[in-house]
């Protein structure tokens, strides 16, 4: 009875040990969004996507009630021309890493239906190729190297 | 020869001779040349002058070479719908102008950016966009053909991607930031990638070098 009860046990943390989010899917982490300039028509989205499955995951699609569009977007610098360029898809590698930062890969924001300040909200939605949903909330900051110097009210 | 006429040459010689070395000394002819410079190439003595243009700076008013001349300037290149890159350069450039505000130089700069997508980005546009960063910053914008010129004289690449009917287009541009001398010269070009430290310590070495 009791090693039936044991066995029962088991199998439940087994269970929850293998359905458990970061096991299967990205894990999605440090996400920001920088404050822009009043009027400024593009963001900028920034984060670190963890894949610790055994399987080639990717983002598909990205949308936001906050945004007309949201793209995927790599910058790059060629020959001393910083040039951009529209992705199809983020992909991590199993076990890998894959971040989202300033003069890389990030998520361009276009059309912000208001203009967002500093400690405001947005949500944003990523899909990955095998129809799995992140929602992320991201609070607003200003940019990090610029926080001893701007106030605007 | 009277013995008052031989001193009269001799003396008028050493006094050309003195004149002269003293007019290659401030010409920089025995200077040692500046070598410590991290970031900074340095443009050739020889390099074409800058191009006359006629842009509009974020007040609307005229803005030529004339108004780059009496003082320093640093030049950037981007547009106000670029996310990533423009954002992060100009966030560069004012921890530049905090560090030399700190550092005490008597060398004033003007940071300058300059629009190459002249379609969205209108004076009013400008304005909101580089104060924004820091209300020293001035933005210009004007006819592609004005802009050309400075872009040209500088040997600066831009291009706005296609497909054309997206009016979300990209543009792509030079990533690089440029020293403009109180002559309206260029002396020096940065290339990405920069820190601020190192663009503040170039930028006060070059200009105390070549001074005001």
């Amino acid at each position: 009875m009791e090693t039936k009860v044991n066995r029962y046990i088991v199998g439940i943390i087994l269970f929850l040990v293998f359905s458990s989010p970061f096991a299967e899917t990205l894990e999605l982490k440090a996400a920001r969004v920088n404050e822009a300039p009043p009027g400024a028509q593009v963001m900028a989205g920034y984060m670190t996507i963890v894949n610790n499955s055994d399987q080639r995951r990717s983002i598909i699609s990205v949308t936001s009630p906050d945004y007309e569009t949201v793209e995927m977007h790599h910058s790059y610098i060629e020959d001393g021309v910083a040039k951009m360029k529209k992705i199809s898809a983020l992909t991590v590698a199993p076990e890998q890493t894959l971040k989202l930062a300033p003069g890389g890969n990030h998520l361009m924001l276009i059309k912000p239906k208001k203009q967002f300040r500093q400690g405001e909200m947005i949500v944003l939605n990523l899909t990955e190729k095998d129809g799995t949903e992140h929602r992320l909330v991201i609070t607003v900051t200003k940019h990090e190297s610029s926080h001893h110097h701007h106030q605007h009210d | 020869m009277s013995q008052r006429r031989y001193l009269f040459i001799v003396t008028g010689s050493l006094l050309s001779l003195a004149a002269l070395l003293a007019g290659l000394y401030l010409g920089g002819a025995f200077r040692k040349p500046l070598t410590d410079l991290s970031s900074a190439t340095l443009y050739p003595p020889d390099f074409r002058k800058l191009a006359d243009f006629e842009l509009s700076d974020q007040d609307d008013q005229t803005y030529t070479l004339n108004q780059l001349k009496g003082q320093w300037s640093l030049i950037f290149f981007g547009y106000s719908y670029c996310p990533d890159i423009c954002p992060t350069t100009l966030y560069l450039m004012q921890q530049v102008n905090l560090l030399r505000k700190e550092s005490d130089t008597p060398h004033p700069l003007q940071y300058i950016f300059v629009s190459v997508d002249p379609d969205r980005d209108t004076p009013e546009r400008m304005k909101e966009y580089v104060q924004y960063f820091d209300p020293d910053f001035i933005g210009l914008s004007g006819e592609k053909d004005e802009i050309d010129k400075l872009v040209n004289s500088l040997g600066v690449y831009y291009h706005r991607q296609t497909p054309a009917d997206d009016e979300n287009y990209l543009v792509d541009h030079s990533a690089g930031l440029f020293l403009i001398n109180p002559d309206g010269e260029p002396q020096a070009l940065f290339s990405a990638p920069h820190t601020a430290t190192n663009l503040a310590q170039d930028i006060n070495l070059i200009t105390e070098y070549y001074g005001n």
